[in-house]
């Protein structure tokens, strides 16, 4: 009897423990970082805060000091208006809808890596990344669905 | 006592590789990773080198063993699969003509040359080819079936619990 037969129902087991545990391990994973994603997306929306300060910093000084005439005025005017006129509460309802679905895909697309990365590991015959890539999208939109479902829910 | 340093340069042949109907045991290269080597001592002029004869599909209890796993591995989602449709026949004299002889083991994947060698190690060619059993094809038809009624049966189970617990 050589090792390949002694094995084959061993091996085959160990490649699914492993498989099963580290996809367990990484979804725990992705649900107990979520209040980290929440956070650094609190803090992008932070950075995009301080961006539009300093154009508008920006525009004010050039409105000021412009020619009325000028065709940089009639830019500034517009962009001026276009910001003050802003519509703000969509910004904060993206946050409330936004939030776990993006924190969703970031999970997902960790998955996606450290799948991949797993089904390259195996050393005799392949694994299959395609079909793990299908199976986690198919996760990613029911993910979605559901956050959406259960936002539309608390709303 | 006659040295033989075994090269093989890819990691899906390191489990059928048979010195002597025995296995061996191979490490990694330090310098590339898709090198596995291994060191073989003999008293002996002649090794006989060959290439497992294993298939899934030709073991005994094949059927129990492949859907125990398949269910286990959620419907095979979680298993590593096994694509050995061919059964390799191969097998080869390896004439020791030195004290320290080296011997690099290069997969070629065709159906009538499989492998190919390098090194200062004579090698006579007994059998050098892939062969298609027909009890294989048979019984992959077999299991396809056996696999798309079980994934039939779990998805009606579930679809009547679900529908049951609606109501």
């Amino acid at each position: 009897m050589t090792k390949l037969e002694k094995t084959y129902v061993s091996s085959h087991l160990y490649e699914i423990c492993v498989n099963l545990l580290l996809v367990t391990g990484i979804i725990t994973f992705c649900l107990s970082i979520a209040p980290i994603a929440f956070a650094l997306i609190f803090c992008l929306y932070a950075l995009v805060a301080i961006w539009l300060c300093i154009i508008i910093i920006l525009i004010t000084v050039g409105l000021v000091f412009a020619d009325h005439n000028n065709v940089l005025y009639k830019i500034l005017e517009r962009l001026w208006s276009g910001l003050t006129s802003f519509n703000f509460s969509m910004v904060e309802s993206m946050q409330i809808t936004g939030l776990p679905i993006i924190t969703a895909i970031t999970g997902v697309l960790l998955v996606i890596v450290f799948i991949t990365t797993l089904a390259n590991k195996s050393r005799y015959g392949k694994a299959k990344p395609i079909v793990f890539m299908i199976i986690t999208l198919v996760f990613l939109i029911i993910a979605i669905f559901v956050l959406a479902m259960l936002n539309a829910g608390a709303k | 006592m006659k040295r033989l340093h075994l090269i093989v340069k890819s990691s899906s042949l390191l489990d059928f590789i048979l010195i002597n109907r025995e296995n061996i045991r191979f490490r990694r290269n330090k310098d590339s990773k898709r090198i596995y080597e291994a060191d073989i001592e003999t008293d002996k002029d002649e090794l006989k080198l060959s290439l497992d004869t294993f298939n899934p599909y030709l073991q005994s209890g094949w059927w129990i063993k492949m859907m125990f796993l398949f269910i286990i591995s959620i419907f095979g989602i979680f298993d590593k699969r096994f694509r050995q449709r061919y059964i390799y026949r191969c097998e080869f004299t390896l004439h020791l003509t030195q004290d320290s002889n080296e011997l690099t083991i290069i997969p070629c994947g065709k159906m009538d040359h499989v492998l190919d060698f390098q090194g200062n190690v004579k090698v006579d060619e007994i059998e050098n080819r892939l062969e298609i059993d027909p009890r294989v094809k048979k019984r992959k038809v077999g299991m396809f079936f056996s696999k798309f009624g079980f994934i039939l049966i779990a998805i009606a189970i579930v679809v009547l619990i679900l529908v049951s617990t609606i109501k």
